[in-house]
């Protein structure tokens, strides 16, 4: 076998394998997106721009359109509010316990984002959530409302200022130290320092996680389900919902087009206005920056920052917990003939919706993820070790379902396979799933094989290995745990996933996230607080499974 | 009076000791050198003196004023001190102009405008800048963001300046350069000046003294000449330019005079006795402190050519005399041969401890 | 064999393995059932509530096992809007329909889209299309339910729900703020809508400003209403008769009144759509639903039966002699839109 024989049946194979997962791709990606663009502008063949005339004629679209904006504004400055201070005080002071607090303050991503709502709501519903009963029982009568525009910005906010709080971070763990010594050193107090020289600085990442927070707020669907429609706050995603239950198909359209416009153009600002900033503060250096001493604020400081982060992320998950154990949840946890198992019991073993819900997700995410993983790990491969053209592009293509809202890429998928065999059937939905999580796949094995200097590639060809050889024995090893954290990665969200499954679920196949929803939704709060209080544990098991693996906390939704 | 003194000054990272008690007096208007390998506490010393890091043990003091002294409870923070500071990667801030970047000392202080464009201006002509106050930092070259450095720390009219090799990112000859425009400008501003450097000959042309450290403490002070003609131990001869460690036969010490006895008494030499009293002394001697010649001399001892290594004006030899190997330069144009018979003849020497 | 085929292989047969494993695991998870002698297949589309939906289908079962019935149960609005995908693309599944109220049944009817069908026991039935389109299987009638352990002061007319003055009544959380009394949504649930159009009518749509502005919420439906109550967040709500009955039963501390202006008799149509592929199957099947079985069976479970020869569940009182608010059925299916649009216009408008 010549050198240039096996060269050239190498690339021939890197070719098919190039050409398999473009048409994949577009498939899965590219077909519905289009599809979903073309039912706005065709009704069956004829050029109506259906969508767009109801956009118009619809009275109520610039609502739902505004207050999606203005949700997404506001969580998105509170965010902001919180995020930005966390992270400086977690990287300049020296606060004491450091990784507690990261722990703590990263903690809200781990769930999915209506297991928040639905903690909230038992935390500060009126007249029965428990904040209003400790707060009658002072003497101060009922004091929140968690069915309240406020409300809404709360529990959107406590989920996502983790975005800002991370790029925050990110930036100013690598910033050069001596640019604030430099300042120091030309007189400037600590508050100075952080105003002139840190802020400005930062400012780009910060604004990268406004950004995404934005985009993640406007695209949320089931914290505006669980809260907002009580409160009568219509945003883009619930009406999407709505109106494809009469079905009002032209409508689901025209909302779907607008929220895909708002958070495109946001993520274009994102990935484009803060790549080429000419401010590289990055520096390979490893010295430590410059750390504020906080004195004598330094336990008050630190008290006020554990109490702020475990009301905010812990307190509501204890008491979810605590509330899935009780028999009426107008009673008291503390009385003990109020406790019980039957919640549990019922979700697990009798409710017909539950149990084969539970069947369902666990089907669809164990397929998901392997599949996810298998294939990402292809893309990955052909993205960062070969050279073929149109290989940025697959990378590109395979980031944009997770990009956009998930509603929209529910919607996508209807118009895309609505004729085909397997809608309506078990299988849209990890179908779904593969569609809108393939990049959690695809970006993990890319940073597995990133680590991996070429280099040791190298030397194993010229001890004699071919390429075959070489992935099997060098490449495969170095990467299973990142392959693995990957899985779980797709396993964990998928398992519990809601926005894409409540639009998608066929007639009584309903997922997880469907069925603690509808729970919900029925009234049927003690069973939905045990069902997703058995969400909240698998999702702390796989994390700890995870941490164990890359030795750090995964982190959901990068 | 701007001269800094540390006292006993310590600085354990954990277990690891960086900086072992030195003790170092600068003078006033002095430009005082920090010198020696990477590691061995030069950097902390200065960031010490910075207030950029807290002391373990000991005092720091600027003039008259206690600016560190853990055991008394005394810190004062960077920004209060009064130093100039230029980093090593320049640290120049990249969302501000030239002008921002300079005038931002005397912002802080509250200077008048008029007055702040113009020590500005005054400064950026003294460090040839001058022109330059609205570009921003990737406009310009390395060199002139090192100036803008400078500038910055000049225009607070510091009485400490400290330099924390501040040279090395810049290509040799930008180095030569800069030496000389450094030196001038604390001629010309007279200001006090602690460099930190692992270059020799910078520290060299550059110091009115030089502190040798090594492993957190401090060697020898003295001036160049000093350090280079009479080395306190062989650590500091090894450091600064090459050096014959050389085992001796006996040696006789009187008063300022001593008397060095090698090769079996092929070689007496009268030498410099050891600044350092130690119980183990060696002979060092310069390469270029050796003549190598062809025939047999009085005082002369016999060797062989094991490597000879023409370099343009000099020849670097390294000739086998009994059990040691002595290296040798010289500027002789007979050339010899490996494995040829040569005599050495050493013209000078230095005793000093192990 | 060269190195680059035995990759091929290779990887052939892991997708092999893999689609293997899916397929295996699919298979034990949703095991499939096998196939009968079956002489007949029902798609039974229904709002009736799950539980129940479930029994009688299981009743059936027992009774003709080799008629496979396929349950599809949704909120009254949900099932129509299927029905009607279906009629559109020209391809309906349905065969039998059985949902709360007649309006969305009588468009189906003028549709010309229901088979004309008279069961055995239609002289039973006093409720009925009076062309023989449609039967009511039970009787539903929305009422004002209570917590027994919160409502001490019974509220007695449906204006009561606007009278700032009664809520004072209550204890103290609920003096004050928005939720203190649910009604279900008309946009989701057919019993809702009837319930409204008739309050509509007797009183006007400022009675429903006035119930926003006296802190009356919308939930999605009776169901919800009910458990909001027996949950204690809600101590008054409206709701449907035979939920009510069902938990009483079951110890649980609720109970319903009939307001003094009236109620309104909800008849819920049972119909067979006329193309079914299998007619007899659905005769029979609706004659099983009007079986004394079936309609003993629903008494059993606090529901109202449509037949007149069975007894109701213990403590209906006569329907002859209670006020009712009465609705013209075929008004009403005209104006559902109408209905449904001016309620969200002044209850569900942000």
């Amino acid at each position: 076998m010549s050198a240039y024989g096996d060269m050239r049946r190498y690339l021939n194979l890197t070719y098919i394998i190039w050409v398999t997962a473009i048409i994949t791709l577009i498939i899965t990606v590219a077909y519905p997106l289009f599809m979903l663009i073309y039912r706005s502008l065709f009704t069956g063949s004829q050029l109506t721009l259906g969508a767009y005339k109801k956009m118009i004629e619809d009275p109520h679209t610039l609502e739902y359109t505004l207050n999606t904006l203005k949700l997404g504004v506001l969580a998105t400055l509170f965010s902001i509010l919180v995020g930005v201070p966390l992270a400086w005080i977690v990287t300049r002071t020296d606060i004491p316990l450091k990784n507690l607090i990261k722990t703590l303050a990263i903690l809200p991503f781990i769930f999915p984002p209506y297991i928040g709502a639905i903690a909230w709501i038992q935390l500060a519903a009126p007249y029965i959530g428990y904040i209003n009963r400790i707060s009658r029982a002072l003497g101060f009568g009922d004091i929140v409302n968690i069915y309240s525009f406020w409300g809404l910005v709360l529990v959107m906010s406590l989920r996502y200022y983790v975005y800002v709080f991370l790029t925050t971070r990110a930036a100013l763990e690598q910033m050069d130290p001596s640019l604030e010594e430099a300042a120091r050193m030309s007189g400037a107090r600590m508050l100075k320092v952080a105003k002139d020289i840190t802020l400005p600085l930062v400012t780009p990442s910060i604004t990268s996680g406004a950004l995404l927070t934005f985009v993640a707020a406007c695209a949320n669907f089931g914290i505006p389900a669980l809260i907002g429609e009580r409160a009568r706050y219509y945003v883009l995603t619930t009406k999407i919902y709505s109106v494809l239950a009469i079905p009002d198909l032209d409508r689901a359209t025209a909302y779907s087009m607008i929220l895909l416009l708002i958070t495109g153009i946001a993520l274009f600002i994102q990935r484009r206005a803060f790549k080429g900033k000419k401010f590289t503060t990055i520096t390979g250096r490893t010295a430590r920056p410059s750390v504020a001493l906080l004195g004598k604020w330094r336990i008050p400081i630190l008290v006020l920052l554990l109490v702020f982060l475990i009301l905010a992320s812990v307190i509501p998950l204890i008491s979810l917990i605590i509330s899935a154990f009780l028999k009426n949840i107008a009673g008291s946890p503390l009385d003990p003939n109020n406790l019980t198992l039957e919640n549990f019991r019922k979700v697990l073993f009798v409710d017909r919706d539950t149990t084969i819900a539970v069947r369902i997700s666990l089907f669809s995410a164990l397929i998901s993820a392997t599949v996810i993983t298998l294939f990402g790990a292809l893309l990955a491969y052909i993205i960062v070790k070969t050279r073929i053209r149109g290989r940025l592009f697959l990378d590109w293509l395979s980031s944009v379902p997770y990009a956009l809202p998930g509603t929209v890429v529910a919607v996508a998928i209807i118009f895309g396979f609505i004729k085909t065999p397997i809608f309506n059937t078990i299988w849209i939905i990890p179908f779904a799933y593969f569609v809108r999580y393939l990049s959690y796949g695809v970006r993990t094995t890319i940073g597995s094989l990133l680590q991996i200097d070429p280099s040791l590639e190298e030397a194993s060809r010229m001890s004699g290995a071919n390429w075959l050889t070489t992935m099997k024995n060098i490449v495969l090893p170095l990467i299973k745990p990142g392959l693995i954290a990957g899985w779980i990665l797709v396993f964990m969200p998928t398992l519990s996933e809601l926005t894409v499954s409540i639009i998608l679920y066929p007639p009584n196949m309903p997922t997880i996230g469907v069925a603690t929803f509808n729970l919900m939704d029925a009234g049927y709060y003690t069973w939905a607080y045990a069902l997703s209080s058995i969400v909240v544990f698998i999702v702390v098991i796989c994390h700890l499974i995870l941490r164990k693996i890359t030795g750090k906390f995964g982190v959901r939704g990068f | 009076m701007t001269e800094v003194k540390l006292v006993n000054l310590t600085k354990k990272f954990g277990d690891v000791v960086a900086v072992d008690h030195i003790n170092l007096h600068i003078r006033d208007k002095e430009f005082m050198t920090l010198l020696g390998p990477s590691g061995c506490g030069k950097t902390t010393t200065l960031r010490m003196i910075a207030g950029l890091e807290i002391p373990t043990e000991g005092e720091i003091y600027l003039g008259d004023w206690l600016v560190s002294a853990p055991a008394k409870g005394v810190y004062v923070p960077p920004e209060k001190r009064n130093i100039g500071m230029v980093f090593q990667n320049y640290a120049v801030w990249p969302h501000m102009t030239v002008f921002d970047n300079v005038a931002y000392p005397l912002k802080i202080k509250k200077v008048p405008k008029d007055e702040i464009r113009r020590k500005v201006m005054e400064v950026l002509e003294l460090v040839r800048l001058k022109g330059l106050e609205n570009r921003y930092p990737h406009q310009l070259s390395g060199g002139q963001q090192q100036r803008v450095a400078l500038a910055r720390a000049l225009v607070m009219e510091p009485e400490v300046l400290l330099l924390d090799e501040p040279l090395s990112n810049l290509d040799a000859k930008l180095r030569e350069e800069m030496r000389f425009e450094v030196k001038d400008l604390q001629r010309k501003i007279g200001v006090t000046i602690v460099y930190v450097t692992h270059d020799q000959a910078e520290a060299m042309a550059m110091s009115d003294r030089i502190a040798v450290m090594n492993q957190g403490r401090i060697h020898q002070v003295g001036t160049p000449l000093e350090i280079y003609t009479r080395p306190a131990d062989a650590f500091v001869a090894g450091f600064i330019g090459l050096a014959n460690f050389i085992k001796f036969d006996d040696v006789k010490i009187e008063g300022d005079k001593a008397e060095v006895t090698l090769f079996n008494g092929s070689i007496k030499l009268n030498c410099a006795p050891p600044l350092k009293r130690s119980s183990k002394l060696i002979l060092m001697v310069r390469p270029s402190e050796i003549d190598i010649l062809k025939n047999s001399q009085p005082n002369t001892v016999e060797g062989v050519v094991k490597r000879a290594t023409f370099l343009g004006d000099i020849v670097d030899y390294l000739v086998q005399v009994g059990d040691q190997e002595i290296r040798v330069q010289t500027r002789q144009t007979m050339l010899f041969n490996i494995e040829e018979k040569v005599y050495l003849k050493i013209n000078r020497g230095v005793l000093v401890g192990l | 064999m060269n190195k680059l085929s035995k990759t091929a292989l290779a990887v052939l047969l892991a997708v092999i393995v893999i689609i293997a494993v899916v397929a295996g695991v699919y298979y034990f998870m949703f095991q499939q059932k096998k196939p009968e002698e079956i002489t007949g297949k029902i798609d039974f589309y229904t709002s009736i509530p799950k539980p129940i939906a479930v029994e009688l289908v299981e009743m059936f079962n027992k009774k003709y096992p080799n008629i496979k019935v396929n349950l599809i149960r949704q909120g009254t609005t949900k099932i129509l809007a299927k029905l009607y995908a279906e009629i559109e693309a020209d391809k309906i599944i349905c065969d039998v329909i059985w949902v709360a109220d007649p309006s969305g049944i009588i468009d189906l009817k003028n549709k010309g889209l229901l088979m004309k069908y008279t069961p055995s026991v239609a002289d039973k039935i006093p409720f009925r299309d009076p062309d023989g389109y449609w039967w009511a299987g039970r009787i539903i009638i929305p009422v004002i339910a209570y917590n027994t352990e919160l409502v001490k002061t019974l509220p007695k007319r449906w204006t009561d729900l606007i009278d700032p003055n009664y809520r004072k009544n209550l204890p103290d959380p609920w003096k004050t703020g928005e939720g203190w009394c649910a009604i279900p949504n008309p946009l989701y649930s057919g019993s809702a809508v009837a319930n409204v159009y008739a309050l509509s009518k007797k009183y006007g749509w400022d009675f429903f400003k006035k119930l926003r502005a006296n802190g009356v919420i919308v939930l999605k439906s009776n169901t919800v209403v009910l458990n909001n109550i027996v949950n204690k967040e809600c101590p008054i709500g409206v709701t449907l008769d035979y939920m009510v009955r069902k938990a009483a039963g079951e110890g649980v501390s609720v109970k319903y009144l009939f307001p003094e202006e009236g109620i309104v008799i909800i008849p819920s149509p049972i119909a067979i759509m006329k193309d079914t592929p299998y007619p007899e199957a659905a005769k029979i099947f609706v004659e099983y639903m009007l079986s004394e079985e079936v309609q003993k069976k629903l008494a059993e479970l606090g529901v109202i039966p449509g037949r007149s020869d069975i007894a109701p569940p213990e403590g209906v009182p006569s329907l002859d002699k209670v006020p009712k608010l009465n609705i013209d059925w075929d008004e009403l299916a005209r104006e559902l839109e109408t209905v449904r649009s001016t309620f969200e216009e002044i209850m569900l408008k942000g």
